[in-house]
């Protein structure tokens, strides 16, 4: 009797574990695209500036401050940006749709359109092809000093993630030809490492596996001067003298922290990760397993109750 | 001189002791009634936990395209008007309809009432279950305020503890309008059916057809109206009586009025006027009531 409830307990223990298991796994699935996967979560990213030297800066870069690319407050040390990832969509988008959502991208081609009395809808008609892409809309706060405003200064901004590395290629080559159709004298086309420059400090987000992917796109591009290693992507620009930046990508494909080095490898501006989303997993698995704990108990409990019952009655 | 002083130690300790022996049937009955139904706590404690974890976060997780809301405002008003207030409800059914009229029903008072009072003993099951029902209320938030933080980051708003304050008093309303029920009820499921029925349907029918015959009368008798105090105080604005109390609907030539919300201090005067006058009403049945 004894045997059968410890046998029965077992199995039911078993059954519990493998459904414990199958459950959190569920929450991992990551949705799988034709040769990438994104493995973006939604939750919060906050970014801090945790190195800024502005004298190295100045003489290294130029005139052009920190806060010309990454916006707000971005050039005072513990300025914090933060931004939350609300959802996922799987999208087409045309070069317009890139140039509206990416500012670094588009900013200026789209007030020479305005100039030239060019629509979105004539820009459309002539460079018509659809680039296959996941959108992430996410709320956007800038860099800054002091808490962070209730609503976002940017809400439900778009991120894409392109999910053919290739198609970057015909993207750029649409991007210089509308420039070369513009034919706006301060407008210059660029080269693909100027644009994979632009497209990474607009945001855009890499699919998994993040090193293939890279190497994949800069090979596509043609790129020159960028060098790929692991999940960092590494330009060598020019400003006063030559210098180094360089993302490093997180495993959810987005950028977790960027560095500013000069040629002998000092580092005068860095901006870094600072997730919290561990916390609450945290405290969800300790709560957890203190449950588990207590279901535990109470079984021991029981099931000594039940041996103690079988011995009273096995000595009547 | 030292005579006086054991006379003032002597009668300093039947004082504290007359205060222990009416405290102490009270505190007995309250670990008594907790002892008693931490199960019925757990369970309801475990699917609460599984209604905030499945709406809100596995959803989010599991189904990219389901935004999570824009703000951490609308994802606490989301989870407080959809489910916080039928837990409360069905909650405090559970837990309080059985308070008085159990004890009759089931002939438990012959032995109980005698032994540490018909009042401490009430007071006691009441407090224990206050307990309860108020620790179910904190679970909720802290779970919601967990997830919040999980998505949002920090800093999570400082209004999420008003609402939860709130809540609190909304919680007591609650189980002192089922304890008067309970009262006068012959049986624990009948209290159960039509305590709920009464917070569910009477309550938005009297408010709708009050609505209708007279659009400025507010409806601050309904518990129903009461609630959504809950989710009103996390707006912005709310403590500053800006925000808006309610909205005309306009159908062709009809215009019918919505109540959103009452004004926080006579939401907060209404529910202690529902305490006092639902627990008065209790005692005085109670006290009329035989075994």
């Amino acid at each position: 009797m004894i045997k059968k409830i410890r046998k029965s307990l077992k199995i039911k223990g078993i059954f519990s574990m493998l459904f414990i298991i199958i459950f959190l796994n569920t929450i991992y699935i990551s949705y799988a695209g034709i040769s990438y996967n994104y493995t973006i979560q939604k939750g919060t990213d906050c970014k801090t500036v945790i190195i800024y030297n502005e004298d190295k800066w100045k003489n290294v870069v130029g005139t052009q401050k920190p806060t010309e690319y990454f916006g707000g407050e971005a050039d005072k040390v513990n300025a914090r940006n933060k931004q939350t990832y609300l959802a996922l969509y799987d999208s087409k988008w045309k070069l317009s749709d890139f140039l509206i959502t990416m500012n670094v991208l588009g900013g200026e081609i789209l007030t020479v359109a305005t100039l030239l009395n060019y629509t979105i809808d004539d820009i459309d008609s002539k460079f018509s092809k659809n680039y296959n892409i996941w959108v992430i809309y996410a709320n956007y706060w800038n860099f800054n000093t002091s808490n962070f405003e209730e609503k976002a200064d940017y809400p439900n901004k778009e991120i894409p993630i392109i999910k053919n590395p290739d198609d970057l290629k015909s993207l750029l080559n649409d991007y210089n030809n509308l420039i070369e159709l513009f034919n706006y004298t301060y407008l210059q086309t660029i080269n693909s490492d100027d644009f994979l420059f632009k497209l990474v400090l607009s945001g855009l987000s890499i699919p998994s596996p993040i090193n293939t992917y890279l190497k994949e796109l800069t090979e596509s591009l043609g790129c020159k001067s960028v060098k790929v290693n692991d999940n960092e992507i590494k330009f060598e620009k020019s400003g006063n003298e030559n210098y180094y930046v360089e993302f490093i990508f997180g495993n959810n494909g987005l950028i977790d922290s960027i560095s500013f080095s000069d040629s002998n490898g000092e580092i005068f501006y860095k901006i870094i990760n600072q997730n919290s989303n561990i916390i609450p997993i945290i405290i969800l698995c300790s709560i957890g397993i203190f449950l588990i704990g207590i279901i535990i108990y109470q079984l021991r409990k029981k099931r000594k109750r039940e041996e103690y019952l079988i011995k009273l009655i096995e000595k009547k | 001189m030292r005579r006086g002083i054991i006379i003032k130690e002597i009668n300093n300790n039947i004082k504290e002791f007359e205060i222990i022996k009416t405290l102490n049937p009270i505190y007995q009955t309250l670990i008594f009634t907790l002892k008693r139904h931490w199960k019925k706590f757990t369970i309801f404690a475990i699917i609460e936990f599984l209604i905030v974890f499945s709406f809100g976060f596995l959803l989010y997780v599991l189904i990219p395209e389901y935004s999570i809301p824009l703000t951490q405002q609308e994802y606490f008003v989301g989870g407080i008007n959809t489910l916080l207030y039928l837990i409360l409800i069905f909650g405090t059914c559970f837990f309080f309809s059985g308070i008085i009229c159990s004890e009759f029903s089931n002939k438990t008072g012959y032995i109980v009432f005698p032994k540490t009072g018909k009042y401490k003993f009430i007071l006691g099951k009441f407090l224990g279950n206050l307990i309860y029902i108020i620790g179910i209320t904190t679970i909720y938030y802290l779970f919601m305020i967990l997830f919040a933080y999980y998505f949002y980051g920090a800093p999570i708003i400082t209004r999420i503890w008003i609402s939860y304050g709130i809540a609190v008093l909304y919680v007591i309303t609650l189980s002192s309008f089922v304890t008067f029920f309970s009262s006068f009820m012959k049986s624990v499921n009948m209290t159960i059916v039509i305590t709920i029925l009464i917070l569910l349907i009477a309550f938005s029918i009297i408010e709708q057809l009050t609505v209708l015959f007279n659009p400025n009368i507010e409806p601050i008798y309904s518990l129903n109206y009461l609630a959504n105090l809950l989710s009103a105080t996390l707006q912005k604005d709310f403590l500053k009586n800006e925000s808006k109390r309610y909205e005309d609907i306009k159908i062709e030539d009809f215009t019918y009025r919505v109540w959103l919300t009452p004004t926080i201090e006579m939401g907060i005067t209404i529910m202690i006027i529902y305490i006092i006058v639902c627990l008065v009403l209790a005692a005085l049945i109670f006290k009329r009531k035989q075994l």
